[in-house]
C-alpha cells in the first residue's frame, strides 16, 4: 500500500465507520448509553473514571493553590456519582437540581429494570422499610413496562 | 467572552458519551480493517482518546472551542476526535515500523505473543480491506445483519430513520442491530488477528 492509498484507508475509517455504526450527533442519552452498556465498559464506569481523572484536576489545582477554573468544577459536579456526594453546599443544589431535570426529561440512566439502593445502614432496615421499597420497585418496573 | 463562558450550560455527561462512543467505532472499525498492531504499539484506549479531547478542550490551549461559530461543541470535538485517532494511528504504524526494523536486527529474539507481524517489505503487499466487505463477513447467517450493512453501504441508509425506514423496522431495532454489529465486528476482527490485514 502506497502513502495516497494509506491516507485514503485512514480517511475511509472515518467516514465509513460512522456509516456503518451510526452518527454519535443523532443519538440522543438514552440510546449513548444503551451503545455504552453493550460493552465490557458501561455508561456507569465510563463516568467514574472520567469523574475521578477530572477530579485529580481539581486537587492538583487545589494543591498549588490555585481556584480551579469554573468549567472544571461544572464537569467534575456533573459527573459525580451519586454515592459520592460533595460536601459544598451549591455543588449539591446542582446536582439536585440536574437529577431533576434528568427525572423529568424522562431519560433513563441505565438499561437496569430494578432499583438500586446504596445504603448505609442496609441492616438497619425494618420489614416495613423492606416492603415500601418493594412496593415502590414494582411500582416503577409496571411504569416502566407499560411505556415500552 | 471567557473561556468558562464558553463552556457553560454544557452537559458533560453526554459530550463524555458521545466521544465515548465515536472513538469506540473508530477503533473498532480499524482494528477490523487490519490497523490492530498500530492501535497496540499507539498504547491508547478508546476511553483515553475521548478523555484526552476533552481535557484538551478545558485547557483551551491547544483545542480552542467558540460557540456561535456553527458547530455545537459535541460536533466540535467529535472532529478534534478523528482528527487525533488518525495522528494516533499513523504513530502507530510509525512504532510498529521501526519495532519491525529492531527485530531483523535480532532475529534470535522471541516475538512477542499475540502479536500479528507484518512482511518487511515497506508494506508493498499489504492490502487494504474495504468495511462492507469486513462487516458483511461479520454478519454472515444473519439476515438482519446482511439486510442492515447493505442498506448502509448500498441502499444510503445513513440515519438511524433511514435505516428504520429502509428496513422497515423501528429506529430502536436499528440500535439493536448496531450494537450487535459492534459486538460481531469485534469478534471479528480478534479471530482474524492471525491473517494479513490492510497494516502498512
Amino acid at each position: 500500500m502506497n502513502q495516497d492509498d494509506l491516507e485514503k484507508d485512514l480517511n475511509e475509517i472515518i467516514a465509513e465507520s460512522r456509516r456503518l455504526l451510526g452518527d454519535v450527533e443523532e443519538m440522543d442519552k438514552p440510546e449513548l448509553v444503551e451503545m455504552l452498556n453493550n460493552s465490557e465498559r458501561p455508561a456507569e464506569a465510563v463516568r467514574q473514571v472520567a469523574f475521578s481523572v477530572f477530579e485529580n484536576l481539581l486537587r492538583e489545582y487545589r494543591l498549588r493553590g490555585e481556584h480551579p477554573p469554573q468549567r472544571y468544577i461544572d464537569l467534575v459536579t456533573q459527573l459525580r456519582p451519586a454515592q459520592n456526594l460533595s460536601h459544598n453546599q451549591d455543588t449539591l443544589v446542582k446536582q439536585a437540581k440536574k437529577w431533576v431535570a434528568d427525572l423529568l426529561a424522562g431519560s433513563a440512566g441505565g438499561t437496569e429494570t430494578s432499583l438500586q439502593f446504596a445504603f448505609h445502614h442496609r441492616a438497619e432496615l425494618t420489614d416495613a422499610d423492606r416492603r415500601i421499597l418493594e412496593e415502590a420497585e414494582a411500582e416503577v418496573s409496571r411504569k416502566m413496562k407499560r411505556k415500552k | 467572552m471567557s473561556v468558562d463562558d464558553r463552556f457553560r450550560d454544557v452537559d458533560w455527561e453526554v459530550v463524555l458519551y458521545k466521544l465515548t462512543v465515536r472513538a469506540r467505532q473508530l477503533f473498532l472499525t480499524a482494528q477490523a480493517k487490519g490497523y490492530r498492531n498500530a492501535l497496540a504499539r499507539a498504547c491508547t484506549d478508546p476511553d483515553d482518546l475521548a478523555r484526552s479531547v476533552i481535557a484538551e478542550a478545558l485547557k483551551n490551549d491547544r483545542v480552542k472551542y467558540k460557540p456561535g461559530k456553527g458547530a455545537s461543541l459535541s460536533t466540535f470535538l467529535c472532529k478534534v476526535l478523528e482528527r487525533d485517532f488518525i495522528d494516533l494511528l499513523r504513530k502507530g504504524i510509525r512504532l510498529d515500523r521501526r519495532l519491525d526494523a529492531i527485530e531483523d536486527l535480532k532475529p534470535e529474539s522471541p516475538r512477542e505473543l499475540g502479536v500479528v507481524y507484518d512482511v518487511n517489505d515497506g508494506g508493498k503487499s499489504a492490502k487494504r480491506l474495504e468495511l462492507r466487505a469486513i462487516a458483511l463477513r461479520a454478519a454472515v447467517g444473519q439476515k438482519d445483519l446482511e439486510d442492515y450493512v447493505t442498506a448502509a453501504f448500498d441502499c444510503g441508509a445513513v440515519t438511524r430513520s433511514d435505516a428504520a425506514t429502509c428496513l422497515e423496522v423501528s429506529p430502536s431495532e436499528v440500535t439493536n442491530l448496531r450494537k450487535k454489529l459492534m459486538r460481531h465486528l469485534g469478534l471479528t476482527s480478534t479471530n482474524d488477528s492471525n491473517e494479513t490485514g490492510g497494516e502498512e
